[in-house]
């Protein structure tokens, strides 16, 4: 029975020209429409990167954000956390080469020492200033081992070469109970490498002199060696999903962060949590306005391509009652015969799909939205399509073929 | 005798929404293979109707109708018009997208006949109602009436069943040609064995008829045979 199809796609040529230019131009359409609704959502993907929502752990009125007594327990969290990117955390202390009584500290206490995690850790340093092999500078502030990176200037001052060990007494940064007073006070000694050496920072940027730099974790075991309680100055760091910035906040809050508050006392203590969303935030949500207003259409335009396909169908049912009726007398099904006429019908239309498919993938369209498009439109046609045929099956077959 | 179709009080009732339409009552008759039957008489008397029960496109609402002995309501009626009943019209309903081998293919195609052997027995068919084979490939539009309509009674010969029904089937054709499909359907009964019940105004039609009904009002009765 259906090639019978065969037959009557090769026999109404201008109709069937039409049923697929429908196709086509209904394909053409959706592209447009869920087009837009894709490009709105990889702009608000890519906003992320664009506009990066960062982080500052400050003091409790927000007024400091490095230089501050940040607890090793809010640092855990954050390393633990699976909503935070790019985190840099730095610890400031002083050294001095050799072992030295306290006494002696202003005369042997003379190197800024930092410990980080990362280049990006310390403002104005990048990866081109240090000289070391690539791959072991991104395992040296991975790694625990005591080694360091010294400035030049620093080297040529103290007289070391790269591959020294040098013997250097640590002295860290300590406040009043208030934390409200800075003081050193001794932290202890201990056998450091140097393992390469960077440009001078200092009038290069705006940063404090920083002659050597240890991973942040040698620093830390140093710290736990000596039971010193371990605190980090700075920690900075980016949200990994801006659009999930509701869950990320109500993280930071179990982990310990609290909201700055601008009438809260000044002090070096760091528990609060900038969060700089306020170019994000307008961005995202017109973006997001945008899709939801888009996607409100979505029932609109599946009903227009429901009603476009029934009438597409009931037209040329109407046109066809007589074969209809024929294949009725002659014994084929009421079911199959719809069938049949809906799978022409439908054949047309995949085909209109098929070129209108080439058509947007020239033009370089996404493959989701492809897949979308055709998805809808088979869907909402076959619908009203399938509507308009089971009307043509209620005919008297009699009174169809008296009637002509 | 060899009785194949048999209606006792066959009564047919419209139903519309507003009102209730008596087109067939207490109809009862007989009809054999071998014969030709007419029934006639005027329009909306009831003969369409008949003929659309005898089809099997509709079912009695009262009484029975029975083919080869068992009632129409109870057999797979799509399935009679493909293997048993044919019908012709006044205007020859053939697929205009089909040539006229491929319209007689196609009953048989249904009943998944192999193309090969289905064109083979198309032309026989065609051979049979007096087409020439010039014909054969010709689309509807480009032949006569007459040759449509002999093209309708193969295509019926093709459905492979024995019972032809025709419904005014020499309507919109000259007398020449009337007189082809007359001495054709007429040919079928007495030399094939079908039953063929014509349905029509045409008094010379009728004259041609072994057995004549009239139909008057939905009550049929017998004229002649």
């Amino acid at each position: 029975m259906f090639h019978y199809i065969g037959y009557s796609i090769r026999g109404r040529k201008t109709a069937n020209l039409v049923t697929v230019g429908i196709g086509i131009m209904l394909v053409l359409l959706l592209h447009v429409y869920f087009g837009s609704i894709h490009s709105y959502e990889r702009q608000l993907a890519e906003l992320a990167g664009q506009v990066p929502v960062t982080c500052h752990v400050t003091n409790a009125n927000g007024t400091r954000g490095n230089g501050l007594f940040i607890p090793e327990d809010l640092v855990d969290g954050l390393m633990g956390s699976e909503r935070i990117t790019d985190a840099s955390f730095q610890v400031c202390l002083m050294a001095g080469e050799g072992e030295f009584e306290p006494i002696d500290y202003p005369k042997y206490l003379n190197l800024h020492v930092a410990g980080v995690n990362r280049v990006e850790a310390v403002d104005g340093l990048t990866e081109e200033m240090i000289h070391m092999e690539a791959e072991e500078l991104n395992s040296f502030f991975a790694s625990e081992d005591r080694e360091c990176i010294v400035s030049e200037k620093v080297m040529r001052r103290q007289n070391w070469e790269v591959g020294d060990t040098v013997t250097l007494t640590f002295y860290y940064y300590n406040a009043d109970s208030a934390l409200m007073k800075l003081d050193v006070f001794p932290l202890g000694t201990a056998q450091v490498k140097i393992a390469g050496s960077m440009e001078d920072l200092l009038g290069k940027t705006s940063v404090n002199a920083m002659d050597m730099i240890l991973p942040y974790e040698a620093l830390r075991g140093i710290y736990h060696q000596y039971g010193i309680p371990f605190f980090t100055d700075t920690v900075t760091f980016c949200v990994k999903e801006p659009l999930a910035l509701n869950a990320f906040k109500e993280e930071m809050r179990s982990i310990g962060f609290t909201e700055a508050d601008p009438l809260a006392a000044d002090s070096y203590r760091g528990r609060s949590l900038s969060v700089r969303d306020g170019s994000f935030i307008p961005r995202a949500t017109d973006l997001l306005h945008s899709i939801e207003f888009m996607e409100a259409f979505f029932p609109v335009v599946c009903i227009l391509v429901l009603l476009i396909g029934y009438v597409v169908s009931f037209l040329t049912a109407n046109s066809r009652m007589e074969e209809y009726a024929l294949l009725r007398l002659l014994g084929v099904r009421n079911g199959q015969a719809a069938l049949l006429f809906l799978t022409e019908q439908m054949a047309l239309v995949f085909l209109g799909n098929l070129l209108g498919d080439v058509t947007v993938l020239l033009l370089s369209a996404d493959m989701k939205v492809v897949l979308l498009v055709n998805g809808v439109l088979l869907a909402a046609y076959l619908l009203g399509a399938a509507a308009a045929y089971g009307r043509m099956s209620r005919g008297n077959v009699m009174r169809l073929l008296s009637a002509q | 005798m060899d009785k194949i179709i048999a209606a006792e009080g066959v009564g047919y009732t419209y139903q519309s929404k507003y009102q209730k339409t008596t087109a067939l009552s207490g109809v009862t008759c007989d009809f054999e293979r071998g014969k030709v039957y007419a029934i006639i008489g005027k329009s909306g008397s009831g003969k369409s109707t008949f003929l659309s029960l005898l089809a099997g496109l509709d079912v009695p609402s009262e009484g029975k109708l029975m083919i080869e002995g068992k009632d129409i309501r109870k057999i797979d009626r799509d399935r009679y018009r493909m293997e048993q009943a044919s019908v012709i019209y006044q205007a020859f309903h053939l697929f205009p997208l089909l040539t006229v081998t491929e319209n007689v293919m196609f009953p048989m195609q249904l009943r998944h006949v192999p193309k090969k052997e289905a064109a083979k027995q198309a032309k026989e068919f065609l051979k049979k109602v007096g087409l020439p084979d010039t014909v054969y490939k010709k689309m509807p539009n480009m032949i006569s009436g007459g040759e449509q309509q002999r093209v309708a009674i193969a295509r019926a010969m093709a459905a492979g069943g024995q019972i032809l029904l025709a419904d005014e089937p020499t309507g919109n054709l000259d007398s020449h040609n009337e007189k082809t499909i007359v001495e054709l359907l007429g040919r079928l009964a007495h030399e094939e064995n079908y039953v063929v019940i014509v349905v029509t105004h045409n008094e010379k039609v009728a004259e041609a008829a072994d057995v004549v009904y009239r139909m008057s009002d939905g009550v049929l009765e017998v004229v002649r045979g």
